[in-house]
């Protein structure tokens, strides 16, 4: 069986992190790791990584988060619901510039524990969609955020990705009392779950399928998310 | 429900509305008359004034509350509206976001400490709703209730017939109707029975817009104003970090606050239920765009009493530039050039509003602060400019110049303008080299704009202009010095003034330069160096020679550095530049 390829995005939010996060990638030696470096200008990344500037297309998106964390009162850059936001952007951006791989990594820390713990996460996302691993994020300050790894295989990632980055995009991560990124992205699962159920039970209300026990499955999982 | 629920409720909500465009579209027209009839019409106090609180997980769930826009729907009750957010952060968030809605200044925005305040403040007997989440409204009931006047009947029952009722209000969702002296006794809302959401959630997709009352009332006409004949003038000088305050008139159910256009329509810019605002205290109002200007606007307060009598006051109101708050602010980055860092820093120094020139819609809704005159910041500063709005200009600095070091930020101008009494410790630091007058000089030196500047400054023939100027009042040699272009050599300024009698320019940095090192100079009156050189080209063979220091001193208070602009520094001296006395 080949090896999995795995897209490897090492984010970089100012210019001076580029070298901490290109240290990152290149502590990285898994085959069939793609290392991508997202940085905001040039950089030479001396052919350790594909080097991607983020803002070269002067994108809205990065601008408005800015805008979120500022309108919230809040100066630091490291308040985790904006470098998450910004750290998931970059990760999307090249997920959807570069296709093709089986995983997406957002490698923000320890990246010798990510190689050894590799197999195990391998094994353990199966069915999970994502999984965050590495050091926490729920405290502010320079600390870097968790690492999260997405099975681009699983064929609700799209759908997913879409719910986290609106969550970050419209400001509803300043609404999450104690925000983490697994609580976020949690919450995304959770909106596409919501979703599925609301759509299967309206599909169903047909006249001839309408059945009570049917009904009453679906009522159960919706009254447990609005109580 | 908690925030942390509503979150993947309401976006799960809004991904299922997605499928339903016209769905949307109709509670975005619904938002959108009432809106219209909040700006334009009178309050009709003959209507019962329904509070209604819609617990939001961010302002994008908005245009998907289809039960909030049914009852906007309805023309038989006023509707004041209260948007809930989980956190104050997120409450800050929708504040700032709301000045480019057209509902700005309709609704209330709270956080979770003001609400329960908000909530207590209501009369017992005052008509409640509160949404927990998304929801919509069985129309039929709403009739009952509403349309045929039953609100008397409605609010008389306790909360177990409402429940028990054949015609249960939430067809989908959950949330309170009632009296406000009931909700505040009851400890959380009741969870919709099984029954009402199979019903609703089986609905969804299948709801006709008609169905929902929405889109069936035709849009109000604009009355012409009716002016209360007593009027008191108020001079507001007062801001704080949040908001203006607004001294308030007593009585009265709602308040209306407008721009005073008698007898011409004027435009509702905030409107507050009296219920919703605490007696002894000011109101509190983020002034919209049209209201960031250094010319004082005059404002007309009025409360509508049930009763029927209206008590109005006009209000003077003006916000000095010395007050700005970072609310009022938008920093705007261009799609190319080199001004984007330093529009990020003073972003990040002064908290403002951050987005791209191209982006932002014909009208603004802040006080725009723009980098250079190229790629629509020109657009902006237009905008700026008709509206007789502040704004911000940012540019290479007079000393210490280049990219990520030090940039001159000057308020409603180009340059740093008329002089202020300002300390010479930063021109100190700056360590600028002045030299003595050279009074015995002998050639003029002319130094032309570039094109782009006389395309953005509307003088595109500035240089035959000068020169046919220059010939008819001296015969001095005259040396046109074109701005070097990168990689072009060309003599040192220092050098070439070496023997120059005068220098000519528009506005250049180049006659600071010139002034420091002793050459006299002749600008236009924008010139930063107007205030010590000559703007009159017939006294070019008559010379001033002032005294520079007070004029190096306010210069240096018009620039700053990358740092002192990244952490607000420079933002709280430009504050303090705008207190000091005039030279």
């Amino acid at each position: 069986m080949p090896e999995p390829s795995i897209l490897l995005c090492g984010p970089a939010a100012q210019t001076e992190e580029s070298a901490a996060s290109l240290d990152l990638l290149r502590q990285v030696g898994l085959p069939n790791a793609v290392k991508y470096l997202v940085t905001t200008g040039k950089f030479d990344s001396e052919g350790a990584a594909k080097t991607v500037n983020v803002e070269g297309d002067y994108p809205a998106d990065t601008a408005y988060l800015q805008t979120l964390l500022r309108w919230a009162e809040i100066r630091d850059l490291h308040d985790p619901r904006f470098r998450d936001g910004y750290d998931l952007y970059c990760l999307r951006r090249i997920i959807a510039r570069f296709k093709g791989s089986d995983y997406a990594v957002l490698l923000r820390n320890g990246a010798t524990a990510f190689e050894r713990q590799w197999p195990k996460l391998q094994k353990s996302i199966r069915g999970r969609l994502f999984q965050t691993f590495g050091r926490s994020t729920a405290a502010r300050g320079q600390v870097p955020g968790k690492n999260l790894i997405v099975d681009l295989k699983d064929e609700r990632c799209a759908d997913f990705l879409d719910a986290a980055w609106e969550l970050y995009a419209t400001g509803a991560v300043y609404g999450i009392n104690e925000y983490s990124l697994d609580f976020a992205l949690g919450t995304a699962l959770d909106a596409l779950r919501v979703e599925r159920m609301l759509r299967q039970a309206a599909e169903r209300a047909s006249p001839v399928s309408a059945t009570g026990t049917q009904q009453a499955a679906d009522v159960t999982v919706l009254v447990s998310l609005t109580s | 429900m908690t925030g942390d629920a509503l979150s993947s409720q309401m976006l799960g909500w809004r991904k299922l509305l997605r499928s339903r465009p016209d769905l949307v579209a109709a509670v975005e027209e619904e938002w959108s008359r009432w809106t219209v009839s909040q700006r334009e019409q009178v309050p009709d106090v003959s209507k019962p004034q329904v509070v209604i609180v819609a617990q939001l997980s961010c302002p994008a769930d908005l245009t998907a509350h289809i039960g909030l826009v049914q009852l906007l729907a309805l023309r038989s009750i006023r509707c004041a509206v209260v948007l809930a957010f989980a956190t104050e952060e997120l409450a800050l968030i929708a504040a700032g976001q709301a000045r480019r809605e057209p509902w700005y200044g309709l609704v209330k925005i709270s956080g979770p400490c003001e609400r329960p305040e908000l909530l207590n403040r209501l009369p017992a007997d005052s008509p409640l709703v509160v949404f927990t989440g998304p929801a919509i409204l069985r129309r039929d009931c709403l009739e009952t209730m509403f349309v045929t006047k039953n609100l008397a009947r409605l609010l008389s029952q306790n909360e177990d017939e409402v429940e028990s009722s054949d015609d249960p209000v939430f067809l989908w969702g959950s949330g309170f109707f009632g009296r406000a002296g009931d909700y505040a006794h009851t400890e959380a809302v009741k969870a919709p029975s099984r029954k009402k959401e199979s019903a609703g959630a089986s609905q969804l997709l299948a709801l006709d817009v008609t169905e929902l009352g929405l889109c069936r009332n035709p849009p109000a006409a604009a009355p012409r104003n009716q002016w209360p004949k007593r009027t008191t003038t108020v001079q507001l000088a007062n801001s704080d970090e949040e908001a203006v305050d607004i001294p308030r008139v007593q009585g009265g159910d709602e308040f209306v606050i407008r721009f005073n256009r008698n007898p011409l329509p004027s435009t509702v810019i905030e409107r507050r239920s009296a219920r919703l605002c605490a007696t002894d205290e000011p109101l509190k109002i983020r002034l919209p765009g049209e209201m960031l200007t250094p010319a004082p606007k005059l404002l007309r307060l009025e409360t509508y009493n049930p009763s029927g009598r209206v008590v109005g006051t006009n209000l003077l109101v003006r916000v000095p530039a010395s007050q700005l708050q970072p609310w009022m602010l938008s920093a705007f980055l261009n799609r190319g050039g080199g001004g984007n860092p330093v529009i990020r820093a003073f972003a990040q120094g002064t908290g403002c509003r951050l987005a791209y020139a191209e982006d932002e819609p014909e009208t603004l809704s802040e006080i725009p602060v723009v980098w250079g005159v190229l790629r629509d910041s020109d657009r902006i500063l237009a905008q700026a400019k008709a509206r007789l709005m502040y704004f911000f200009y940012i540019d290479h600095a007079y000393f210490d110049r280049g990219h990520g070091k030090s940039y001159r930020i000057t308020r409603n101008r180009y340059e740093a303008g008329p002089i202020r009494k300002c300390p010479r410790d930063r021109i100190a630091s700056l360590d600028v080299e002045v030299r003595p007058w050279q009074k015995s000089g002998r050639e003029i030196i002319v130094c032309p704009p570039t094109d782009y500047f006389m395309a953005a400054h509307n003088c595109a023939d500035w240089l035959q202009t000068t020169l046919d100027a220059l010939a008819q009042f001296t015969e001095r040699p005259i040396i046109v010095r074109e701005k070097p272009r990168p990689g072009e050599t060309a003599v040192p300024l220092k050098t070439a003034l070496k023997t120059a009698h005068a220098l000519v320019t528009h506005s250049s940095n180049v006659a600071i330069e010139a002034a420091c090192l002793g050459t006299p100079v002749f600008v236009n009156p924008a010139s930063a160096a107007a205030p010590i050189g000559e703007t009159d080209l017939s006294k070019i063979e008559m010379p001033a020679y002032p005294d520079r220091d007070p004029w190096l001193a306010h210069v240096a208070y018009n620039q700053f550095s990358i740092d002192e602009i990244r952490e607000g520094i420079a933002w709280q001296l430009l504050l303090e530049l705008e207190e000091r006395e005039f030279a």
